[in-house]
């Protein structure tokens, strides 16, 4: 039997023939797999967040093992905004895949000046704002009300492209989070970004991360994630892209069924670069053998009880 | 990048050699996923990715140019790969803790290898860090009569960076960084070259210093 099971999607209006995305910063520079994965299972790719100016990143090492996944204190590593428009950008685009363009900025001045140059870029789909980043007062964007609703909302102003505002799971109510961003203008949510962790090696009495502390990602933080979502999904009409620790198809319908409107696929490709790929046929099978058309069959259908 | 039972990433090794239908690694045990690897038992399958990065660059030595071979601990994996691909004999100088940590002398013997070793603990060759065996090889080396050739720890890339720039000579060393995905992705695996974190796994892990 042909597999029909249609895994097109609008995201923010954009329309993505998957509902499989990478994740900001888990996919290099974006032709880093082109022998190993089948592009054409992507439905998108966000780029590793970029800056006003350039940043260095944080000494090594910058990851660790975690009993099923990894730290990471990459530290924000990247060409700076004019390098990317110019070098990175061009590439990116060559693989004909709706580019997302990740951003932070120190303040909303930054946020509306990155987005400015990006509103000109025909190649740019949408703008997605990595909020988990301390401005300048080093208070964490995502994690304070009045910084959450004034920077999305002055993005939102400055924007020409969609915009989709990424949350930090590590707030008391994140809900209320995602309902200060779409209350702000955001057109999406994505959901969620990593959990602060730290690991120590008892040889060296040392931190296995030179940064001390840094985000953890992979399949240990499924659960921690998946809740998450389901609290965002239950609080606003935007869609939400889900995200954190899925490897598997199931993992994805998981997703799906707590309200996601498409998945991202992070560290699951660092251990196996054709995750997305497996993800993507796992979902039309799913689809398929359910005799369900769409993805519209399983979103936010879970039944509780 | 090695599949290892138990462990959610996969670990960096060197192919150590290849030959039709076989392809070796050479470990040492150091952790939780080495030793994982050493209790398979014959048979077994793993996972492997790649070969993924950049290799010492073969057929670079100009006619007349003899190599210089400078391994520390399991470096010298990587150089048995290499020794095994150009087409002429030099010097090794091998470096390690203990004599009973070297492998491999008697392959580079045949092959006609001069051979130099130090260890930390004085059982074998000189006692002390490989690096001071460059000493004598400085000449050849800054003249460029020989290339240098370079896989160890950090520490000992490092130290031998610092005496190619006082004498005034370039050389391949393959660095040594954790690594989450091999491929590229994380930018996790970093080393600074030139004032720029650049990622081991993919500009490397072989670099001209
Ligand atoms: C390009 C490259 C080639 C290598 N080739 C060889 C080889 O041919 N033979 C060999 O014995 N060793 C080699 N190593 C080192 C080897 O990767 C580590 O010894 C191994 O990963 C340790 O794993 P573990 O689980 O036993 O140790 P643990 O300390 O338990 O590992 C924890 C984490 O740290 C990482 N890690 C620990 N030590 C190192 C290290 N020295 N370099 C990079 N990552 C490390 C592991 O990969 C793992 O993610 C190479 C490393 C690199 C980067
Ligand atoms: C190495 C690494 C780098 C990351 N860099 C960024 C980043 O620059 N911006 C961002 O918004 N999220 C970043 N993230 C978070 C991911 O985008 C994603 O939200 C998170 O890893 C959870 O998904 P996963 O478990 O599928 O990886 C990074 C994650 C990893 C592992
Ligand atoms: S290990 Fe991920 S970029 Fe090198």
């Amino acid at each position: 039997m042909a597999n029909k099971a249609d895994l097109n999607i609008e995201v923010a209006g954009l329309r993505l023939r998957s509902p499989v995305l990478t994740p900001s910063g888990t996919f290099g520079y974006g032709d880093e797999l082109k022998d190993l994965l089948d592009y054409g299972s992507l439905g998108a790719l966000i780029t590793k967040t970029v800056t006003f100016e350039p940043k260095k990143g944080n000494p090594p090492p910058r990851t660790a093992e975690a009993a099923s996944g990894v730290l990471n204190s990459i530290g924000l590593q990247n060409v700076g905004i004019k390098r990317f428009v110019s070098e990175k950008l061009p590439k990116i685009a060559k693989l004909r895949i709706p580019v997302i363009v990740s951003i932070a900025g120190q303040n909303s001045g930054e946020y509306s000046d990155l987005i400015g140059i990006l509103n000109e870029i025909r190649d740019v789909s949408a703008v997605e704002l990595n909020l988990s980043c301390p401005n300048l007062n080093k208070r964490i964007i995502s994690q304070d009300a009045g910084l959450l609703r004034d920077i999305v909302g002055k993005a939102k102003t400055a924007s020409k492209k969609p915009l989709i505002a990424k949350l930090s799971p590590q707030v008391a109510d994140i809900a209320e989070m995602a309902r200060i961003a779409e209350g702000a203008g955001a057109d999406a949510l994505s959901a969620v970004n990593t959990f602060q962790g730290m690991a120590i090696d008892v040889k060296t009495r040392k931190p296995k991360l030179a940064n001390v502390t840094g985000g953890l990602s992979g399949p240990c933080v499924k659960p921690l994630a998946l809740r998450c979502v389901w609290e965002v999904t239950k609080a606003v009409k935007i869609p939400v892209i889900g995200g954190g620790g899925i490897s598997t198809a199931e993992d994805a319908v998981e997703y799906f069924l707590a309200g996601a409107r498409a998945v991202t696929v992070g560290t699951a490709g660092f251990v196996d670069p054709g995750a997305a790929q497996k993800i993507y046929s796992g979902l039309k099978d799913y689809l398929a053998e359910r005799k369900l058309e769409s993805l519209a069959d399983i979103i936010g259908k879970m039944e509780i009880n | 990048m090695i599949g290892v039972p138990g462990a959610y990433l996969r670990r960096p090794l060197s192919v150590f050699s290849v030959s039709k239908g076989v392809v070796e690694f050479v470990y040492k045990v150091v952790g939780r996923g080495t030793e994982a690897l050493s209790e398979m038992k014959a048979g077994e399958e793993i996972n492997v990715l790649g070969p993924l990065g950049n290799g010492y660059e073969a057929g670079l030595l100009k006619n007349g140019q003899k190599p210089v071979f400078m391994a520390g601990g399991t470096g010298i994996a990587s150089l048995n790969f290499l020794a095994a691909r150009i087409d002429r004999a030099g010097t090794l100088l091998y470096g390690a803790k203990t004599k009973g940590e070297m492998i491999c002398l008697e392959v580079f013997r045949k092959k006609g290898w001069d051979i130099e070793t130090a260890t930390e603990d004085g059982s074998a060759g000189k006692k002390g860090f490989v690096t001071e065996l460059l000493e004598d090889h400085l000449p050849g080396l800054a003249s460029g009569r020989n290339v240098l050739f370079a896989c160890g720890p950090h520490a000992m890339i490092e130290n031998a960076g610092k005496i190619s720039k006082k004498s005034g000579f370039s050389f391949w060393a393959s660095f040594e960084e954790k690594m989450a995905c091999g491929t590229g992705l994380c930018q996790g695996c970093v080393t600074e070259i030139n004032g720029e974190y650049v990622r081991v796994c993919k500009e490397g892990p072989v670099f001209k210093i």
